[in-house]
């Protein structure tokens, strides 16, 4: 009797353990589905490479200055929290001319 | 500037902090600036409390003091000065400029025209017009 209502539990938990990962496969691959754009995640730009700041002895590259122009996007002075801080501008975002300024306060 | 205000000009920032730790430190400090919308404003004072040689006018002590004049939160500003978003920024502009072949400052850069070194008003408002006229404005 008691072995009998065992099997049966066993069994009944067995059947719930299954339906369960069944229920969750399904769910996962309409999480997955529906989300499709995958929105951008902050673009990167990657590279960084930490680029210590205080020594100039690192302008050696070169080649003429330039060809920088117009690939700039998003130059928001804006401060939105989290992500990549863009370069702070002032005009209209589609002026025709566009003048990137390289400086240092000093 | 005329050119702004009648929508012909965009002008975009890049740090190119060149000349040593006080450049950093005043670099950070106008991204500290600009995550309370105050770029410009701060960008304008260190120009008119303009320090060279790293002999401490950039100090972190003045750069405090400044963005207290500019009506800046202190306290934000003095985390974000430290912080990495600040850096980060500062950093890859440097990096980046360098990639792309800027060697010193100022350089400026209409559309595809590169101005090198210091140049009298008339020769940025020719570059302007120039570039306007190739754009079809």
């Amino acid at each position: 009797m008691r072995n009998r209502n065992s099997s049966t539990l066993l069994q009944t938990a067995l059947l719930t353990l299954v339906a369960a990962l069944v229920l969750a496969a399904c769910g996962g691959a309409t999480g997955n589905g529906s989300g499709g754009g995958s929105g951008d995640s902050g673009s990167g730009g990657g590279d960084s490479g930490g680029g210590d700041i205080a020594s100039s002895e690192k302008q050696e590259k070169s080649s003429e200055p330039t060809k920088s122009s117009g690939e700039k996007q998003e130059p928001k002075a804006t401060s939105s929290g989290s992500g990549e801080l863009g370069n702070p501008s002032l005009g209209d975002a589609d002026a025709p001319v566009v003048m990137l300024e390289y400086s240092d306060f000093q | 500037m005329k050119y702004v205000e009648d929508g012909t000009l965009r002008i975009e920032w890049h740090d190119f902090p060149a000349q040593g730790q006080e450049s950093a430190n005043a670099a950070f400090a106008a991204r500290a600036a600009q995550e309370q919308d105050k770029f410009w404003e701060y960008h304008e004072l260190l120009f008119n409390n303009q320090s060279s040689g790293n002999r401490g006018g950039y100090s972190d002590e003045n750069l405090v003091a400044f963005a207290e004049e500019a009506g800046l939160d202190a306290e934000r500003f003095k985390k974000d000065y430290t912080g990495v978003r600040v850096e980060n920024a500062v950093n890859n502009d440097f990096q980046k400029a360098q990639e792309n072949g800027i060697v010193g400052t100022p350089t400026v850069v209409i559309n595809d025209q590169a101005l090198v070194g210091f140049q009298t008003v008339d020769v940025y408002e020719t570059a302007i017009e120039n570039a306007k006229a190739s754009a079809g404005g």
